[in-house]
């Protein structure tokens, strides 16, 4: 168990093994049992509804499941709210107009894209501001992923909006469910403590669940794993932005340790977007800023900001090298005639980058890749081919001549 | 002689029993050490073959509420919505309107300004309950239902597809949905259904091979039963209007509700917007 | 279709049908230091190829288990570690006791590849397609016995090699690391193919042989399968009394 005593940051999620972090769990609720026990466990239970403030009265067309339309690319757009649901959702204190600006009409005209950036009438705690996401905004629009510097290969659609991967999440108490028992009383406890002061059961509440939803990854690392990939993957996109398809993480042992749910399994982020980075922010390799630029990986895979050990022992000799399978772009090199390896004009944008970014060792390295695969398949199908036919063939003849010695022995 | 045949005999038999036992024994013994050496060669020479053959189904956290996330269409990654879909977004039907085959399930798509309104009621109402007038119904004027039958309203469970006087749920969230029944004088006897489905399969069975000519013709004749003035907005949410909410067992308040000024003050609006022609047989 | 009734018939033939004969002769094949050999590899073998095929495994095998996968692919790990360090220990001493044992030093000897090994495949090969009526004699090992004797020697330095590359991992480069995990799976692959067909066939499935072989546990043979099998080594046990000192064990099948 390795917990963190920065004062930055904490996750609860990440430090425990499933074991120790299911006896902590026990061993808490002990402490909180004897220490505040009976006193609060009467009066503590979670509301299990909410309404949303509906103010504007927008629910009495939008509470109706089937209120919705196909738009023009025949993509369903459902204009449906559960109430209940969105109130307990990290945006359920947010009246609709706050995002959905200048809907006033109705019939609904003029409708814009919500955006993220806009200032919210929720006051910001900190600076008694109207809040927004401006900040974030600004900071993944400088990102690769972001538009700061224009698009300049012309395919702007291609890159990810704030809800591509952010979803309007529910609030959940904290709770574990493992190997232990399920620790949703700890939640529940915890919780007592901060009422005992905090009178405002529905704002503790809030608060409450703010403070654990922020400390835990609401993805699985399956799930990180299908969210990157669900671009990532896809080839033709990624040719267009010269970038090659991410087909091969699953060849590493990385995978293989998601595969079986591991707790600090390997992910996409575990890598590229480490302890003390953030998603917003995230750079191309060659950039110096990056975790996975060359300088930087040593930290990446050996210390995550002492939160997360991997490879505590990496040297710059095992942090250098490939990660990733070797993929497309040392394939499209490899194949390439050394004599033609000259930059050509109008080639495609993925060759052109691969010339820049593969150097002839990584090639090299590839070949050799190939030739010790290529060696074993020849190798196995050779021996077992060739023992299958030695065995069936004994088999055979063993069968043969027990038959005749039986015969003459029957004689 | 004859016993000591007869002790060969039973002595062979015995002893082709016991082969066959052991050879059995031997397949048994085989089978598992098989199947591995194919999937070790298959991990060898079919490399991510095991990958493609496993669907990745997401798994939405396991304290995550029970409602179902709706995908997009299109969408790779089913995500959640971001306003918090639940399963009511996809209720199961005993009895499927044939109409939704064609015109999808937000079937209104003409009428910009209302049509996701009227697609919400969709959700509660069947098709025939606005686009067949109970006492116009087309080419029947009582000919093809006996002087006794007449057509009414009753809810239509959606599990067990039988009648019910009323329906539990708001809001449009109901575990069934309204239809016109033909009633024999005061007993519901079965769900109008103004359109045949046969006839509507083999039309969308032929219609690749048709000429459009032909698709016009069959689809004017297909869609006869349904009644050229659908019921407007305005003739239901009025006092006493075309349905009769309390008969479907709406509390009165919900019927003052439905009936009430806000309501009828937004629907003369739309009024100016919305023209009541033709349904758009093509959109989809 | 009787090539079992000479195994299920031979403990009752000698005492009841000739009770005045001379007690029943039997082979040493193995030596209990051997034998121990044997049976730490093959447990280590087996718990190896178990661990590491797990990495295989298609994604959600093990989804069922919920959280406790974590704690299998734990245990898992560490076993592997373990049983690959007992591997490489048996086959350590094994090296020791090749060169500082008598015993090792004539197996040593024994296992030498020799010109007959090589016309014994040749003349094996012709007999087992049709075209020669008898087989050749064998020695004490085999030209089956040496390949795999060989094979082993050079996959168990190949997995031990790249096994401690891996386990070491943080030290090395990464394409030595790529290299070594390549290798270590497609000859871990042919490990398992070759051991299931080749040598579980010759303990298991061979006719006279099924269920199983015993002589893993006794390591001893009776005389007719010394005949049968290894015809060249009885006649030179047999012209040599020193050889029989160490081979032939008279009596029950008690020790070997």
């Amino acid at each position: 168990m390795r917990l963190s005593r920065g004062d930055d940051m904490v996750y609860p999620d990440f430090q425990f093994h499933s074991a120790t972090r299911g006896m902590v769990a026990v061993f808490l609720k002990l402490i909180f049992l004897a220490v505040f026990g009976l006193l609060f466990l009467a009066g503590i239970v979670f509301a299990q509804t909410e309404a949303a403030p509906d103010e504007e009265n927008c629910l009495i067309c939008h509470r109706y499941p089937v209120l919705g339309r196909y738009d023009e690319n025949g993509n369903r757009r459902v204009y449906y709210i559960n109430d209940q649901l969105y109130a307990n959702s990290v945006h359920g204190k947010l009246r609709c107009k706050s995002c959905h600006v200048d809907l006033d009409k109705i019939p609904h005209e003029n409708v814009k894209k919500v955006d993220c950036s806009t200032q919210c009438h929720i006051k910001d705690p900190s600076s008694n501001r109207e809040f927004s996401h401006k900040n974030m905004v600004q900071k993944y629009q400088h990102s690769v992923h972001g538009m700061g510097a224009g698009e300049p290969n012309g395919f702007p659609e291609d890159r990810p909006t704030c809800t591509y991967c952010h979803g309007n999440e529910t609030y959940n108490p904290y709770a574990y469910a493992g190997f232990w028992g399920k620790s949703e009383e700890l939640s529940r406890e915890t919780l007592a403590r901060c009422q005992g002061c905090h009178t405002d059961k529905t704002w503790t509440k809030k608060i409450y669940a703010h403070f654990t939803h922020r400390m835990r990854r609401r993805r699985n690392q399956d799930e990180i794993i299908k969210l990157c990939t669900s671009c990532h993957e896809d080839e033709k996109k990624m040719e267009r932005h010269g970038l090659e398809a991410v087909s091969t993480f699953k060849d590493t042992f990385h995978w293989t340790l998601v595969k079986y749910d591991v707790q600090n399994a390997p992910d996409c982020i575990t890598c590229h977007i480490p302890v003390g980075y953030t998603t917003h922010e995230i750079q191309p390799r060659t950039d110096p800023v990056s975790p996975v630029y060359k300088e930087n990986r040593i930290k990446t895979c050996s210390n995550q900001g002492g939160i997360q050990t991997c490879h505590p022992a990496a040297t710059m000799k095992f942090a250098e090298g490939r990660v990733h399978a070797y993929g497309t772009k040392v394939q499209l090199l490899a194949d390439e005639d050394v004599a033609t390896a000259k930059t050509r004009e109008g080639e495609p944008l993925l060759m052109a980058r691969a010339r820049e970014e593969i150097s002839a060792e990584e090639v090299f390295h590839y070949k050799v890749l190939s030739w010790i695969s290529l060696i074993y398949k020849i190798l196995i199908a050779g021996v077992i081919g060739f023992m299958s036919v030695h065995q069936l063939l004994d088999f055979r003849r063993t069968r043969k001549k027990n038959k005749k010695e039986a015969n003459h022995g029957g004689k | 002689m004859g016993k000591e045949k007869a002790a060969s005999y039973f002595s062979g038999a015995y002893r082709m029993l016991k082969n066959i036992f052991y050879s059995f024994l031997k397949l048994l013994y085989l089978i598992p050490f098989f199947l591995i050496g194919l999937w070790l060669i298959s991990v060898v020479y079919i490399p991510g073959f095991e990958l493609k053959k496993s669907i990745p189904v997401l798994k939405f956290g396991k304290d995550r509420p029970a409602a179902q996330p709706t995908a997009q269409k299109k969408e790779e990654v089913p995500r959640d919505h971001f306003h918090m879909i639940d399963a009511y977004v996809e209720q199961g039907d005993a009895q499927p309107s044939i109409c939704g085959s064609c015109h999808g399930t937000y079937a209104h798509g003409k009428e910009k300004t209302v049509r996701a309104l009227l697609n919400m009621h969709i959700g509660f109402l069947d098709c025939s309950v606005c686009h067949v007038r109970k006492d116009k119904v087309v080419g029947i004027e009582g000919a093809l239902l006996p002087k006794n039958e007449r057509i009414d309203f009753l809810w239509v469970d959606r599990e067990t597809g039988g009648f019910k006087n009323a329906a539990e749920g708001e809001y449009g969230k109901y575990a069934a949905k309204i239809f016109p029944v033909i009633f024999d004088d005061q007993k519901p006897l079965r769900i109008y259904k103004p359109i045949a489905e046969q006839d509507a399969r083999r039309f969308l069975e032929i219609q690749p091979t048709s000429t459009t000519q032909q698709l016009d013709e069959a689809r004017i004749k297909l869609h006869e039963g349904i009644s050229k003035e659908p019921v407007s907005c305005s003739d239901c949410h009025k006092k006493n209007g075309y349905l009769d909410f309390i008969k479907l067992g709406f509390p009165q308040r919900r019927v003052d509700h439905i009936v009430a000024s806000e309501f009828v003050g937004m629907i003369d609006k739309y009024k100016t917007f919305y023209l009541p022609s033709v349904i758009d047989f093509r959109a989809k | 279709m009787a090539e079992n009734e000479i195994s299920s018939d031979i403990p009752a033939v000698p005492e009841e049908t000739e009770p005045l004969n001379p007690p029943p002769r039997y082979f040493v094949r193995l030596n209990p230091s051997e034998k121990v050999q044997h049976m730490l590899f093959v447990i280590s073998f087996f718990m190896l190829a178990l661990t590491g095929l797990m990495l295989w495994l298609p994604e959600r095998t093990f989804h069922f288990l919920g959280s406790t996968q974590e704690s299998v692919f734990f245990f898992r790990s560490l076993l592997h570690r373990i049983f690959g360090t007992v591997m490489m220990l048996v086959c350590a001493y094994h090296v020791y006791y090749l060169i500082f044992r008598p015993a090792g030093r004539r197996w040593l000897r024994d296992m030498m590849v020799r010109k007959k090994d090589i016309t014994d495949f040749f003349y094996n090969m012709l007999y087992l397609v049709g075209i020669r009526d008898e087989p050749p004699e064998f020695d004490r090992f085999s030209y089956k016995h040496k390949m795999e004797y060989g094979a082993l020697i050079a996959g168990t330095t190949l997995m031990s090699v790249t096994g401690l590359i891996l386990w070491s991992e943080s030290y090395w480069d990464k394409f030595l690391i790529d290299v070594s995990a390549l290798i270590h799976g497609m000859e871990a692959i042919l490990a398992c193919l070759a051991v299931m067909v080749w040598h579980l066939y010759e303990v298991h499935l061979r006719p006279h042989k099924f269920p199983i072989d015993n002589m893993w546990l006794t390591g001893i043979i009776d005389e007719a399968e010394m005949k049968e099998e290894y015809p060249f080594h009885y006649k030179k046990i047999m012209s040599d009394p020193e050889l029989q000192k160490i081979y032939v064990r008279e009596g029950l099948k008690q020790d070997g």
